[in-house]
C-alpha cells in the first residue's frame, strides 16, 4: 500500500513535466501527418516512434535521478520515512512512480503512432510490440539511475548510467558473448531496427536479461539506501 | 548491550558526520546515553548544534549511529512497523503542496490506517490542531505557524504511544503555543510519552517532568525539572518582625522579609534574625528559572555541576 501511495505521489509531483511530454508526443503525429492531410512514409513514422521512445526513456531517467535527491534536499522525505515505510519500499515506490509515468507516455505514443500509421496506410500489427520494449528499456535505465543516485548527484548518476549499461559491449570484439551482458544496448538496437518491415521481431532474450539486470540494480540500490543517512545534508 | 528496554533508549551512541570528499569528521553525539520513562514529558535542551536533532533522527531511523545501540518502543532504531506507533514532528517542516485533508490522509495511510478509521483520525487530528476550517486549503499556502500545526496533526493521526517533537512551537503565536501545551499535557494524561526538544525554556519548565541538557554531543545533566531548578548554593530565609534595612539585598513579599543568602551563611543569617528579635518562618533552596540554569550549565566549561540523577 505504501509503495502505491509513494508511486502515486511521484506521479502527482511531476504532473507538469508529464503534461509537457504528453503534449510533445501527441503533437508529433499531427506534425508528421500534416494534421491529417499528408501521408507520411514508413521511415518518417518509424523515426517519430524511435525518437519519442528514446525521449521517454531519457525523460524517465532524469525524473528518477532527481526524485530522491529533490525529496532529500527539500526534507520532505523526513515525514515520509518517519512513517511505517521501509527504505526498500520507498525506493520501489519511487521506481514504480517513474515507471507509471513511462507507461502513460508509452501508451500515448502507442495510440498516436497507431493513428499516424493508419493515416499513412502502414501495417500496425507489430507497432504495439514497441510498448513492452520501451517499458522494459525504461525499467532498466530507471533502476540503474536510481541505484547510482543513491550515492551520486543526479546529473552524475544519469551520465554514469550510460557507460555502466553499455560497457560490456566494448568487449564484443574480444568475446561476442559479452554482448549478452549489455541488454540495454541490445534493446536500443532492436528499437532502432524497427521500420514496419514484416520480419521485425522483439528481442525477447534481451527483454528478459534487461528485467533481470533491472532487478539487480534495484537490489543494490535498496542495500545502499538502507545504509544511507537520510537526514544528513546532501552535497 | 542495553539491559532494560523502555520507551526510548540510547546506549552509548556516538555519531560522526563525514564528508565524501574529505577525511574531516564532525562528532555530533559522543557516548550519548538516555532512557525515557513511560508516560513522562521529557524536555531535551541544548544550544544550536548541540546534537539534539541528530539524537532525534537516530531514534526515527533517519540516521545510523557510528557506534552504540538504541531502541525505540523496545525495537531497534529503524524498525519499520514500530514507527507507526510514533508521532514525529521534524525541526523544519517540509510538506507536499496539497489540500490539508488529502495530505493528512496520505500520511495516515503511510502509517497503515484505513477507512473508516483513517477518516475519523483525520477529522480528529485537524480538530486537535485547530485546522478543521482549513481542511480544503492547500498546505503550501499555509503560514509557517499553520504548517507547524499541520505537522502536529500528522504526528497525532495514528494515535501514537510516543511523540517525538523537534521544536514544534518555534513558529507558533502565543495562543497556539498554549493550545500545543494543553495538547501535550492531554497526551501525557492519556498515558503517552512526549520527547520534546525546544528552545522555549519557559515552556519546557512548565510542562516537562524531566529535562536533559545536551552540549557538544554530551549529556550534561538529566533529571527531574524540580530538582534542576532548585539551587544547591543559595537558600531563601523568610522571616517576620524585621526591618529590611538591616539585611542587604532582602525584599519584602506578603509581609515577610525574604533574605537570599549562600547556603554556607544560612546558620549565621538565622542567628542574626533571632538576635534582632525576628522570627524565622521558613528556609528553602532558591528556585531559579530554567534559563538561568541552562546558561550556567552550557556557558561554562561544559562540565556538569550537579551529579546526574
Amino acid at each position: 500500500m505504501a509503495v502505491s501511495l509513494i508511486a502515486g505521489n511521484v506521479l502527482r509531483e511531476n504532473r507538469w513535466p508529464i503534461l509537457l511530454l504528453f503534449l510533445w508526443i501527441t503533437m508529433g503525429p499531427l506534425i508528421f501527418g500534416g494534421f491529417g492531410s499528408v501521408r507520411a512514409d514508413a521511415a518518417d513514422v518509424a523515426f517519430y516512434i524511435q525518437q519519442d521512445a528514446i525521449y521517454i526513456v531519457i525523460f524517465s531517467a532524469f525524473l528518477a535521478s532527481h526524485a530522491i535527491h529533490h525529496e532529500r534536499r527539500s526534507r520532505r522525505i523526513l515525514l515520509v520515512l518517519s512513517k511505517a515505510v521501509s527504505r526498500s519500499g520507498y525506493l520501489m515506490g519511487m521506481l514504480l512512480g517513474t515507471m507509471l509515468i513511462a507507461t502513460i507516455s508509452a501508451l500515448a505514443l502507442g495510440v498516436c503512432s497507431s493513428w499516424l500509421a493508419r493515416e499513412s496506410g502502414l501495417p500496425r500489427d507489430r507497432l504495439w510490440l514497441i510498448i513492452p520494449l520501451l517499458l522494459v528499456g525504461s525499467a532498466l535505465v530507471v533502476s540503474c539511475v536510481v541505484f547510482l543516485s543513491t550515492f551520486l548527484h543526479p546529473l552524475l548518476a544519469v551520465t554514469l548510467s550510460i557507460p555502466l549499461l553499455t560497457a560490456p559491449a566494448l568487449a564484443n570484439p574480444i568475446n561476442p558473448a559479452w554482448y549478452a551482458w549489455a541488454p540495454g544496448l541490445r534493446l536500443l538496437k532492436n528499437l532502432l531496427s524497427f521500420g514496419f518491415q514484416p520480419d521485425w521481431t522483439l528481442a525477447w532474450n534481451a527483454l528478459l536479461a534487461a528485467l533481470i539486470e533491472a532487478a539487480l540494480f534495484y537490489t543494490l540500490a535498496a542495500l545502499i539506501f538502507l545504509r544511507t543517512d537520510i537526514a544528513a545534508p546532501i552535497e | 548491550m542495553i539491559s532494560h528496554f523502555g520507551i526510548l533508549d540510547y546506549e552509548n551512541i556516538t555519531k560522526d558526520y563525514r564528508s565524501w570528499w574529505s577525511t574531516q569528521r564532525f562528532r555530533a553525539l559522543d557516548g550519548f546515553t538516555l532512557s525515557l520513562e513511560r508516560g513522562e514529558i521529557f524536555g531535551f535542551l541544548g544550544r544550536n548544534g548541540a546534537g539534539k536533532t541528530t539524537a532525534i533522527h537516530l531514534a526515527m531511523g533517519l540516521l545510523r549511529p557510528s557506534s552504540g545501540d538504541g531502541q525505540l518502543l523496545s525495537k531497534p532504531f529503524g524498525h519499520t512497523a514500530t514507527r507507526a506507533r510514533v508521532g514525529f514532528v521534524p525541526e523544519d517542516v517540509a510538506l507536499y503542496h496539497r489540500p490539508a485533508i488529502k495530505l493528512l490522509r496520505f500520511y495516515g495511510a503511510l502509517n497503515r490506517l484505513r477507512d473508516p478509521r483513517l477518516q475519523q483520525a483525520c477529522r480528529h487530528a485537524l480538530e486537535e490542531s485547530a485546522l478543521q476550517a482549513e481542511a480544503l486549503r492547500n498546505v503550501g499556502k499555509f503560514s509557517r505557524g499553520m504548517q507547524q500545526r499541520f505537522a502536529l496533526a500528522q504526528a497525532l493521526i495514528a494515535d501514537p504511544e510516543l511523540l517525538i517533537l523537534d521544536d514544534p512551537t518555534a513558529a507558533l503565536d502565543p495562543p497556539a503555543r498554549v493550545s500545543v501545551r494543553k495538547l501535550l499535557l492531554q497526551a501525557k494524561g492519556a498515558g503517552k510519552t512526549v520527547f520534546l526538544s525546544s528552545h522555549l525554556l519557559s515552556e519546557i519548565e512548565m510542562i516537562c517532568d524531566r529535562i536533559g541538557i545536551l552540549d557538544k554531543g554530551r549529556l550534561l545533566w538529566v533529571g527531574k525539572t524540580s530538582r534542576l531548578l532548585l539551587s544547591r548554593d543559595r537558600c531563601e530565609v523568610a522571616a517576620r518582625g524585621l526591618s529590611p534595612e538591616n539585611f542587604a539585598g532582602a525584599r519584602v513579599h506578603d509581609g515577610l522579609l525574604i533574605i537570599d543568602v549562600p547556603v554556607v551563611s544560612q546558620r549565621e543569617t538565622i542567628e542574626r534574625v533571632w538576635m534582632q528579635g525576628g522570627e524565622v518562618v521558613s528556609v528553602n533552596p532558591v528556585r531559579r528559572t530554567l534559563e538561568e540554569v541552562f546558561l550556567e550549565l552550557t556557558d561554562g566549561s561544559g562540565q556538569a555541576q550537579w551529579p546526574s540523577v
